[in-house]
């Protein structure tokens, strides 16, 4: 069961940062309007990466870099545990 | 761009329907039976499948919706992209390597299968058309709409002639053609949308015009003295997000022509990696096209020009025009026929067999190989000219209709076909209701607002705001995920042949009763789930309505 247990918390671990990346992100900047912008009504970026305000740059390389190297090491790992998985029994 | 016609960019057009042709041809010597056909013989490496995937996946809305929807709801936008990228790598962990080897040819022979049901799969064949037909009709319209504007062809021609072309390669190639096609047309958008978009950005003066997808940071200042609201995230509900990223993921893994090309792949360690290579180049054509956004913005702002609302689909020809050369002008035009064509072509793929395998053979079963093969043949022929005479009146938006694709998608065949996946408890009754109760749920309340074009807070006072209608997803797709696993739980189990290809989809050699059974995945669902539902509804005090 153990090779069970390691492909099912991989896909969960993996599952979660690609959500957190891809998806989630933009509510923490919603809910953490304060903490990135400052006040209304002429809201401005706190800081910022490369010329980006910083939750957008995180948004562009978290959704395009982030989730491609969560991808790649997931299929990378995969690879390997699949090994362990084509032995079957007690794996 | 004005009406007559223009010469490089017919050339170009030409040289991308002829070389689809011919590769079609081509695609036609290699096949001979009908797994070549439906699936390629399953023989493509992950290279080959995750560049035809880049190609499926960006259609003519890279070219002409995304940077209008920009140009209207900038942040907004760009985060319903990355939640499309990020979809791919959903499906990734979640779908494709156990797809793979579940060796069916499509989703809805998986559901047929896995849910001991020929109904089920009939039904899945019925939900395909409808999400097929959404995403096919604005991607012919959009062909019609290059043909207009910068060929100077009534776009009626281009409908008929970029139909019939698509058509008269998927059906001469099948599946070998369609690949390959979609691998040339691949690497041609991805150029014709990049190089251009550098040569724009030069010419505004952008210091970073060779890398566009970060290159704009510098003009980022003088953006926000402009349109400061260009990158604020709060002007929708926190749920807002959560809905796109549930659209996108699980309607990725709803949507049978981008699972179908998973069936074409070598073995699992395929379809992982060309997954990879998918996301990856995906993600760079977004990234660019969010430049492109940014770009036609500051064009306006800086430079005074007015482009109105009506125009926004055709930002990126306008700016190419304005700031570049007839030639990258004509690049640009390859680049969006290739897209669109790629997508079409995909989509007629999964129709026609879709009808043919899992239709007409289930209705008519022991039919000949050599018998389903001609009859694919003429159906794909068929569901193209059907296809191509629907288009000639689409559909107002072509990226709103695929959003409610994707939406429509996710609810009734991405659910069943995860729980399918990873719970060997998930049984026929569940799956039914998780389809027809997600189909329902979402394809109604697209009814409501594109047909009947009611107000999307007709459903709900949530659905306020810019694309307020998405939230419907947050409930849609939860609640299918939780009805699903509650009417499981009440109904018999499944068969233990049903239970064994859980164990065989994961790779193991031999079954085991206590693996994907556990109790934990279908409490976590149903806790999320209603989590998700009420955030819908919730947090208004933090984020005023």
């Amino acid at each position: 069961m153990r090779t069970y247990r390691k492909e099912s918390w991989l896909t969960l671990i993996c599952f979660l940062l690609i959500m957190l990346f891809g998806g989630i992100l933009s509510v923490f900047f919603v809910l953490g309007k304060d903490l990135f912008f400052g006040p209304g009504p002429a809201f401005a970026a706190r800081s910022h990466v490369l010329g980006f305000p910083t939750h957008y740059f995180l948004l562009l390389v978290l959704g395009w870099f982030g989730v491609t190297a969560v991808g790649a090491a997931y299929a990378l790992y995969m690879d390997r545990l699949e090994k362990e998985i084509e032995k079957g029994g007690a794996a | 761009m004005n009406g007559g016609l223009f010469g490089p960019g017919i050339v170009m057009a030409v040289v991308v329907l002829a070389v689809s042709i011919i590769i079609g041809i081509w695609g036609r010597r290699l096949t001979r039976n009908l797994a070549d056909y439906y699936i390629a013989g399953r023989s493509v490496d992950a290279l080959n499948n995750g560049l035809a995937m880049v190609s499926l996946s960006l259609s003519l809305t890279t070219f002409l919706g995304l940077t209008a929807l920009i140009w209207f709801g900038f942040y907004l936008a760009i985060a319903i992209y990355a939640a499309f990228t990020a979809a791919f790598l959903v499906m990734l962990v979640l779908a494709a390597p156990y797809l793979r080897r579940h060796k069916t040819f499509t989703s809805m022979d998986f559901i047929g299968e896995r849910f001991y049901s020929p109904t089920l799969r009939i039904i899945a064949v019925a939900v395909m058309l409808v999400v097929s037909t959404l995403y096919m009709i604005g991607n012919i319209k959009g062909v019609g709409l290059i043909f207009e504007l910068l060929l100077g062809i009534p776009g009626i021609w281009g409908v008929l002639i970029g139909g019939m072309v698509v058509t008269l390669y998927v059906t001469i190639g099948g599946m070998y053609g369609v690949t390959y096609n979609q691998t040339f047309q691949s690497i041609v958008l991805t150029f014709a949308f990049i190089v251009p978009l550098m040569a724009i950005l030069r010419q505004l003066g952008v210091a970073g015009w060779w890398f566009p997808p970060l290159g704009y940071g510098v003009a980022v200042p003088d953006m926000i003295r402009m349109t400061p609201h260009f990158f604020f995230p709060f002007v929708v509900h926190p749920s807002w997000y959560i809905a796109v990223f549930l659209g996108s993921a699980f309607g990725i893994i709803g949507l049978p022509h981008f699972v179908m090309r998973y069936f074409t792949v070598r073995d699992a360690r395929d379809a992982r990696w060309s997954t990879v290579v998918c996301a990856f180049l995906v993600g760079l054509v977004n990234t660019s096209a969010y430049a492109m956004g940014f770009a036609g913005v500051y064009y306006v702002a800086t430079r005074g020009v007015q482009i109105a609302p009506v125009d926004a689909d055709k930002l990126v020809f306008i700016l190419t025009e304005a700031l570049t050369n007839n030639w990258l002008l004509a690049f640009t035009v390859a680049g969006a026929l290739a897209a669109a064509l790629s997508t079409i072509a995909g989509l007629l793929m999964i129709m026609g067999t879709g009808l043919v395998h899992d239709l007409y053979a289930v209705v008519r079963p022991g039919l000949s190989d050599d018998r389903k093969l001609t009859l694919s043949i003429w159906t794909m022929f068929g569901v193209g000219v059907v296809s191509t005479l629907l288009s000639i009146r689409p559909p107002e938006y072509i990226l709103v209709t695929i959003m409610w694709a994707f939406g429509i998608a996710a609810a009734s065949l991405g659910v069943p076909i995860v729980l399918g996946i990873w719970w060997k408890r998930a049984t026929r009754e569940g799956a039914a209701f998780a389809m027809i109760l997600g189909f329902l749920t979402s394809f109604i309340p697209y009814i409501i607002v594109e047909v009947l074009r009611m107000p999307a807070t007709i459903m709900s006072p949530f659905f306020y705001g810019p694309l307020g209608w998405v939230k419907l997803m947050a409930w849609s797709v939860p609640l299918s995920f939780a009805g699903m696993v509650v009417v499981s739980w009440l109904t018999p189990a499944p068969p233990l042949a049903a239970r064994q290809q859980v164990d065989a989809m994961h790779g193991w050699p031999d079954y085991r009763e206590e693996r994907y059974q556990g109790k934990a995945l279908p409490i976590l669902v149903v806790v999320f789930s209603a989590l998700i539902m009420w955030s819908v509804t919730t947090l208004y005090g933090v984020f005023p309505k």
